[in-house]
This record gives C-alpha cells, structure tokens and sequence, in this order.
C-alpha cells in the first residue's frame, strides 16, 4: 500500500532527516510509528501524504507518487497532525464542507463519536479547548473511513476518560481494509491496538515489525537478577528490577511493553537489528 | 469530472462567504460614502466609472485574492484543503474564477446598480461622468489581470504577512496603473511630473499589448508552482 525506496530528505539548510530510507507499509494494520524527538515521525507522515518532497528516491501510497497529490490517492487519505490550529467554524458547519469530498464519509458514525467524547455538532471549534479540537478532528477522521488513516500525537491534549475513548472508537470503526500510521511517544495510551511497530533512528528504520514477532522473539519485565547476561538486551536504569528486556527463550509469547522495548531498540540498535530482519 | 469542480466551488463559497460578504458590503459602503461626499462637496465627481471605480475594484479584488489564499492559515485548514481528493489545476482554476472573475464582475455590477441609483441624486453633468469610461476598455481588463496576478503570486508569497502583502501588492497595482492608463488625469485630476515618466504612450502598440498580456500569465504559472509544488 506504501512503498518508500531509498528515499533521501533534508530540509533546507539543516540536517538530513532521512538517508536512502525503505518502508513498506501493508494494509490492515494498526501501526506505530515511534523515535526520538527530532527522529523525523512527522517528516515521514507529511511525505506520505505528500506534503513534502524527497530530494531521491520514491514514495508510493496506493500506487501513486505521494508529492503529485492525485486525487485517487487523497480520497484515501485522512491526516489529522499535530497542529494546533484549527479553522473557526462550528462542528456541524466544519463536517459539511470537509465530508462531501470523502465518498465513504459515515455521518452517523461521526455524531456518535462526538457523542462519546461528550460534544456536539453546534459547538464552535473556536471556543473548544485543544484538546476537545482533537477530538472533533479524530472523530471526523474516522468517520471519513479512508482506506488511510495518519495520526500525529493522536492522544496529545486528550484528558485521561478520552484516551480510553478513542481507543474504542478506533477499535470499533476499523475494518480490515483500513490501515492507521500512529506517530506518538504516548504508547502506553494506545499498545493494545497496535499491531506493527515501526522505529526511525538516526534517519534510518531501525525496525518495521509485527508486535506477535517481537513478542515470540523477547520477554519484557523479567526480574534483572533472573534474567542472564547473554539474554539481556535492556535494562532500565530506574527504581524497578523488573523492567528488563530479554531474549525470549521460553519459546511462549508474552505481552509486549511497548515503551521498554523502544527504550531497548534505541539503546541497542544493532543487537535489535540482528534480531529482526528488516522489511524493505 | 464537473462533480468534483462544483464540489470545490461549493466549498470555497462554503469556506468564505461571510469574509466575503464583509468585503463587498465594506465596498458598497465606501461607494455610496464617496457619491454622496462628492455630491455634497459639489466638486467634479472623480467616481467616473474609468477612474475610482476601477483601481476600487482592483483593490478589493486583490483583498478577497489574499483572503482566499490565506483564510486556510491554520496549519489543520492548510493541510486539510491540500488533502482534498480535487487535482491541483481544478483547485487552482476555482480560486482564480472565484477572485479574477467572479468578484470583479459583482463588484462591478454592485458598482454600476449604485451608480443608477445615484443618477437621481446628482446633476445631469455628474450624472454623466458616473458611467464616462475614461480607460479603454481593452485596458481594463490588463489592468484587471495584471492587479489580480499580482495579488495571488504575493498572496502566496507573503500569506504569513499580511502587511508586507498589502504594502507589496499595492505598489505593484499603483505602478501597473500608472503605467496602463493613457491619462492619468483621470485617476487623480493632475499628473505630477516625477510620474509622467511612467506614463505609457496613449496608444500601445500591438507588441505591448500582447507582451502585457502575457505577463500575468507567467506571474499565475509562478504562482500554481508555488502554491503546489512548494513544500508544507
């Protein structure tokens, strides 16, 4: 569904962001996008939806070049960033003149989850707080059904009941066609959805893998002390003996800790890579 | 096809009918302000349908050209309109017929139902010159083009600085008046001689002609490569 082939960007006068980076994203399938502040999750969201252009190299979403902006491939797409402007308008007024471009746009659907999140179709966008403005946009995106959905910082400005919101409301709306790009640092907020876990690391992907194979593969929260030297990948340099990240050689699948596990990645990029083969 | 175009006419009057409205009323209100101070003042009216008229048009045809490129400043509004599934020419196409060519023409309209109206009002004399069209029409509309040109290439350029916009736009539309109009007692009564200089021949020849038609086009070509092809 997205092909990315060695594909280079910078941004005029700073650093390059990405070096002949690869990416296949497939479909019908929750994603992660994680790494470090500055890694480049939003500069890779904006180049698959086109807002930017590679210096090299090819982004492809639904077969077409992602900068060329064709219509077939934007009636897919639905990308709710991290921004925090938003347009003046009432919610009712706001759904009327963004939704006639989306042909599977599910009125009903959205009203209900403005419902959940304890909104309404009259309220003005200007007089909503960051965090209600995100909702309304997350409702909307959903509500397109777009085969593409890309969230940055989906949970940012999200009050605690209103996570758990959204994770019911993904969870209920999405059927097997639609695929969801999650830029975020709060995983926790959303780990149980997540089916693929993608991780950039100085400007390269460092992992592009499914969650059941990272959870066949490593064990997480092992006491320290039981855990052996040859095993251990991660250990965190906190309070707790216990938050570890090891080989798993239980050959039993486990719960994965998303957060350990990026900590684990990024404190040992090369035994990680090792351990996962790439998927370009 | 037309499906799609009618949707993105529809949503950029969804988008901006209230902005616009403020804008054509403020028009409306400043013309009728302006027939009226020269019928009370007495002097020779300078509302002449070849003279204020235009360059007023121009203007606030330039303002509502900003607004349409800028009113998506919200980063949310910018990257929502970019995503809407419409190609880029049909998108471009609308926001040029809406500004270069419906506004004009409804201002000018609004323009020509207030002059009527006012003909009661004024004497025979003033009366006339309300409709005496001093420019050839020809000129009109390079002029129409060239000042709307303008306002989407610097609408664009500086939509994150409005002022720079204003300031930028209108000297480009002063000049391109000065240059255009064959007399430029019918803008302003007297000519100062530092701008007779600038003053074009009273007849432009064919050659002229076409290369200042040509112009605007190479300025709305600069313009769709950059409100498209540039980077968010």
């Amino acid at each position: 569904m997205i092909k990315i082939k060695n594909l280079n960007f910078s941004y005029p006068r700073k650093r390059q962001v990405y070096q002949n980076l690869s990416l296949s994203i497939e479909e019908g399938a929750v994603y992660a996008l994680l790494g470090l502040n500055g890694a480049g999750k939003t500069t890779l969201l904006n180049l698959i939806a086109g807002f930017l252009i590679p210096q090299d190299g090819t982004c492809k979403v639904f077969g077409c070049e992602a900068n060329k902006r064709d219509p077939k491939m934007l009636e897919e797409i639905f990308f709710v960033s991290d921004s925090g402007e938003f347009p003046n308008r009432r919610v009712k007024s706001f759904c009327n003149l963004y939704s006639d471009f989306y042909p599977r746009f599910n009125q009903t659907f959205f009203n209900d989850c403005l419902d959940e999140f304890g909104l309404h179709s009259a309220m003005s966008l200007k007089s909503m707080s960051l965090g209600e403005k995100r909702k309304v946009m997350l409702s909307f995106a959903l509500a397109t059904k777009c085969r593409l959905l890309m969230f940055d910082e989906p949970t940012n400005g999200l009050d605690i009941p209103s996570k758990a919101t959204f994770r019911k409301l993904l969870a209920s709306s999405l059927d097997e066609n639609q695929t969801i790009i999650m830029a975020t640092h709060q995983v926790r907020d959303l780990a149980n959805l997540m089916d693929r876990i993608i991780i950039e690391h100085q400007g390269k992907l460092l992992l592009n893998e499914k969650v059941d194979h990272i959870s066949e593969k490593l064990s997480f929260g092992l006491p320290a002390d039981q855990v052996s030297d040859a095993h251990l990948l991660y250990k965190a340099a906190g309070f707790s003996k216990n938050e570890t990240v090891s080989i798993n050689c239980s050959n039993r699948p486990g719960q994965v800790d998303i957060e350990l596990f990026f900590n684990a990645a990024i404190t040992n990029p090369t035994e990680i890579s090792r351990i996962f083969t790439l998927q370009n | 096809m037309h499906n799609t175009f009618y949707k993105i006419l529809k949503f950029e009057f969804k988008q901006n009918i209230l902005s616009w409205a403020i804008l054509v009323s403020i028009f409306v209100l400043l013309v009728i302000w302006y027939m009226f101070q020269n019928y009370i003042d007495g002097s020779s009216t300078p509302f002449d349908f070849g003279g204020s008229a235009v360059p007023l048009t121009i203007i606030f045809s330039s303002l509502i050209t900003l607004h349409s490129y800028t009113e998506s400043t919200s980063r949310q509004s910018m990257e929502m309109y970019h995503l809407l599934p419409v190609s880029r020419n049909k998108k471009f196409f609308t926001k040029q017929f809406i500004t270069a060519l419906v506004f004009p023409i409804l201002l000018l309209v609004l323009y020509l139902i207030i002059a009527k109206i006012m003909q009661f009002f004024v004497s025979e004399k003033h009366s006339a010159a309300l409709f005496s069209p001093y420019i050839k029409p020809h000129h009109i509309a390079i002029l129409f083009i060239t000042g709307h040109a303008f306002s989407t290439l610097f609408a664009i350029v500086f939509k994150k600085n409005k002022l720079l916009y204003a300031t930028v736009t209108f000297l480009a539309l002063f000049i391109v008046m000065t240059m255009l109009v064959t007399s430029y007692k019918s803008f302003f009564g007297v000519t100062p001689p530092v701008l007779k200089l600038m003053i074009m021949p009273n007849q432009l020849n064919n050659l002229s002609m076409v290369v200042l038609f040509i112009f605007p086009i190479i300025l709305y070509f600069i313009s769709y490569r950059l409100f498209f092809r540039r980077q968010l």
